[in-house]
């Protein structure tokens, strides 16, 4: 790149550069409006969002109304409901056969016309957090004996989904506002590249290098795709194809092709203005990182913002009811917390009774009470949606009292309580473990690099194997190897149940842990304390500074933003801990990963457990700005 | 090493202490290991009776059913060709970024290292039904495919990259 001096006065551009400079900028222009053109044309056409601004375009329920003509003259007409195949809902329709009697109260007769009863079902879109999501049916079942019997069911609606979560679910965050953003800064620089502005010329060139190699890869893409018929099929490969979808892509290499050939040659010639040492970096930088965020976006953040939309949505796996928008309700049922005091249960004595392993045995508090009767006086439509405070823990605080905390999912409170008294204790323990390993591998001694080798064993087993590895040493009975060499030394007498609910459970996945990662913060802490440099310990010996003395006013402070590192490495992770804990423990006592994977893949609950996944992720996030924060006040 | 001559007693002592340290360290991390292979030489039926320390009687049988065992071959190969693919793409990927973000000051940058932290914050678990959608839309699911076009996004390419550049150079480096 050849620096313009500053202040240079550009030649008069000749009048075809200044057509190809007008057809250059218009170039940009168009190509800014295109990514706009076609947010625009994809929303409008989009399938879901139509259903969501006009509402369904079939009638109500997934199921369909049939008007029966009997083939006998001794009854009359009367009305099903059948389930429409791979319609909504449809699971849930009246048999065959049953007789429609009443719709949402309405008297269904035989003489209403099949129109009148499709519209007592077709229903208009709910508004979001709107609860009357079922519709009563009542009908008559013929009996063996030729009797009808009356019965009812309840159908849940077709409710189209909301727009708001018909566009999230399409469209997601990301991917728009980058096309808006995107069309906007080409679009300016269209019309800033008409100024001779060569700053604008430089960005353009690296833009239209960029769009460049990206319509090659779509090409490509093209190619092996649709030559294909699909990612994955057993089609052979047809070539006509690839090359025909291939061609669009390639053709529109072309124009852009011409302009950054002629932008190029002309940038130094007939663009002017200064450019700052800064500005080039940003620009030089940028364009480097433009390959690594197309495939973060893509492939990373795509995902990400679906966890996050689907957080906010009841979405549940294979249920074909539609998605509704429920705000922030995961999440405030994930973290609703009540404190309360309670009382324990007098004996005849009137000491606090006890359960026969000696816990204390506690009065309901008034807020349990309330919400018990609260339910029974629910409706069974509304008791679906509601979900009761229970205990989550009780500590006996003085003369008879206990502080109870009640929240609406225990499991997960707990899971949250475990995963951090878990972080805590097991990265803390880790760090300690690591420098001493770290201390010894550092020094000098025959067999230095060996033990450097022996030290990473641990870290190189896969979490999962490793887990498994442990659960069989750690067996409740003679049968595991941890058992029999503690009572081999005589530290224990009876084999110990490691990860029963009533065992050391905790300390258990603790130690494992420990095992399998102090390696690795050993490792991260060897690297910080190779670069301190031996003089530092010489000048320190020299003023008299014993070794004890010189580990702590010497290593420990010049190894300090290693340590922040290691840290935020190891909590990072530990706050996700899932391997061990799935292993171990299975579910009976979660942590929050595994609480996240049960919700997921037992319940099937993929809104609820996205909301699980991103409170891990503001938890994580919390702790990293916190351990970043301290580094930086501390350096400053 | 020590200025004074050192009482002989007490270099011997932190010598044999030192010693005693690097061996407790090497037993930590190394017997959970040796105990994997002494359990391999034994049959499933001798390891649920009773813990050994060594097999009784050491066999191979558990080596040969594994090796003929055409399923873990195909696991190996799966292994091997998501490996090599992820690990190019990362580093093609990821060299451009990392030089990018290690070497030149630029405008915006702690915004992008916030954001690449950012991502590889969210559990992996919780990216599951995300993830799903995505590969199940594009038709790949149950495929390696899946795995080389999801494996690399929280991996090394991202990771290497994260939380280092936040922190001020550890001092005494430049």
């Amino acid at each position: 790149m050849t620096l313009v001096p500053p202040g240079t006065t550009r030649r008069r551009p000749t009048e075809q550069e200044a057509i190809a400079l007008e057809l250059v900028s218009a170039l940009l222009m168009f190509i800014g409006l295109v990514a706009f053109g076609y947010l625009f044309y994809a929303v409008t056409t989009n399938d879901d969002i139509r259903t969501a601004t006009q509402g369904p375009t079939i009638p109500g329920i997934g199921v369909e109304v049939v008007k029966i003509e009997p083939t006998s003259d001794a009854e009359q007409p009367y009305f099903e409901l059948r389930p429409v195949p791979n319609g909504p809902a449809a699971a849930s329709g009246v048999l065959r056969g049953d007789r429609l009697t009443l719709i949402d109260d309405t008297e269904i007769t035989p003489d209403m016309s099949i129109e009148q009863v499709r519209a007592l079902i077709a229903e208009e879109v709910t508004p979001p957090g709107g609860d009357d999501f079922v519709i009563n049916i009542g009908f008559a079942r013929p009996q063996a004996d030729g009797s009808l019997q009356p019965a009812t069911r309840s159908v849940p609606k077709n409710v189209a989904p909301v727009f708001i979560i018909a566009f999230l679910q399409n469209f997601g965050i990301v991917i728009p506002l980058l096309l808006i953003v995107l069309g906007a800064v080409i679009f300016r620089l269209g019309t800033r590249l008409r100024r001779y502005d060569i700053v604008a010329a430089r960005w353009s060139l690296v833009v239209l290098l960029w769009l460049m190699v990206g319509l090659v890869v779509v090409a490509i893409r093209n190619f092996w795709v649709d030559g294909k018929g699909g990612f994955i099929t057993d089609q052979p490969f047809n070539v006509g194809n690839g090359l025909g979808s291939a061609l669009p892509p390639l053709l529109a290499i072309i124009p852009l092709a011409i302009a950054s050939r002629w932008l190029s040659g002309a940038v130094n010639d007939l663009f002017v203005g200064d450019e700052t040492l800064t500005s080039r970096n940003t620009r030089f930088a940028w364009s480097l990182l433009v390959p690594t965020l197309a495939v973060l976006i893509l492939v990373a953040g795509q995902p990400l913002e679906q966890t996050f939309i689907t957080s906010l949505t009841d979405d549940e796996f294979s249920v074909s009811r539609p998605v509704q928008f429920v705000a922030f309700e995961n999440y405030s049922n994930l973290l609703s917390v009540q404190l309360v005091l309670v009382n324990c249960q007098r004996d005849d004595e009137g000491a606090c009774a006890r359960t026969p392993n000696g816990s204390i045995i506690w009065e309901r508090s008034s807020i349990e009470t309330e919400e018990a009767q609260r339910l029974r006086e629910l409706s069974s439509a509304e008791r679906r949606g509601f979900v009761r405070f229970q205990e989550v823990s009780t500590t006996p605080l003085a003369s008879g009292t206990g502080l109870r905390i009640l929240g609406r999912d225990p499991t997960f409170l707990n899971a949250l309580g475990n995963t951090i008294y878990f972080t805590v204790v097991a990265v803390t323990l880790e760090l300690l473990l690591g420098l001493i390993i770290a201390l010894v591998v550092n020094s000098n001694f025959r067999g230095r690099g060996l033990m450097r080798a022996a030290m990473l064993v641990p870290w190189s087993i896969p979490t999962v194997v490793s887990a498994v590895l442990w659960q069989t040493m750690m067996r409740p009975d003679q049968t595991g190897i941890f058992n029999r060499l503690l009572m081999d030394l005589g530290l224990i007498s009876q084999p110990q149940q490691w990860f029963a609910n009533t065992g050391p459970w905790m300390a258990s996945i603790i130690a494992v842990d420990v095992w399998k990662t102090a390696p690795f913060m050993a490792l991260l802490l060897l690297a910080g304390l190779q670069v301190i440099p031996g003089e530092v310990y010489e000048a320190a010996s020299v003023d008299g500074a014993g070794k004890l003395r010189q580990f702590f006013s010497v290593t420990l402070p010049l190894l300090r933003p290693t340590i922040a590192v290691a840290l935020i490495f190891r909590t990072l992770d530990s706050l996700r801990v899932f391997d061990v804990f799935q292993v171990l423990l299975d579910t009976r006592r979660p942590s929050m990963a595994t609480y996240n994977y049960d919700r997921l893949v037992a319940g099937r609950l993929a809104g609820y457990a996205s909301a699980v996944g991103v409170l891990i992720f503001i938890l994580i996030l919390v702790f990293t700005v916190m351990y970043v924060r301290i580094v930086r006040i501390e350096q400053e | 090493m020590n200025a004074q001559p050192p009482t002989n007693l007490r270099h011997i002592l932190s010598r044999g202490l030192f010693w005693l340290l690097v061996l407790l360290i090497a037993a930590y991390t190394m017997l959970p290991f040796f105990y994997a292979i002494s359990i391999s030489f034994r049959t499933n039926a001798q390891v649920l009776v009773q813990a050994r320390y060594l097999p009784e009687a050491p066999t191979l049988v558990n080596y040969q059913n594994l090796f003929s065992d055409r399923a873990f071959m195909n696991t190996m190969l799966n292994s091997a060709v998501v490996a090599t693919v992820t690990v190019l793409l990362s580093l093609v990927v990821g060299s451009f970024a990392a030089y990018a973000l290690g070497r030149v000051e630029f405008r915006g940058r702690m915004g992008v290292l916030y954001l690449v932290l950012a991502m590889t914050m969210f559990p992996q678990i919780s990216v599951l039904s995300g993830l799903f959608r995505i590969v199940n839309d594009l038709g790949i699911y149950g495929s390696t495919l899946s795995l080389m076009f999801t494996y690399p996004h929280l991996h090394d390419a991202v990771h290497g990259l994260g939380p280092h550049q936040l922190l001020p150079r550890p001092a005494g480096r430049d």
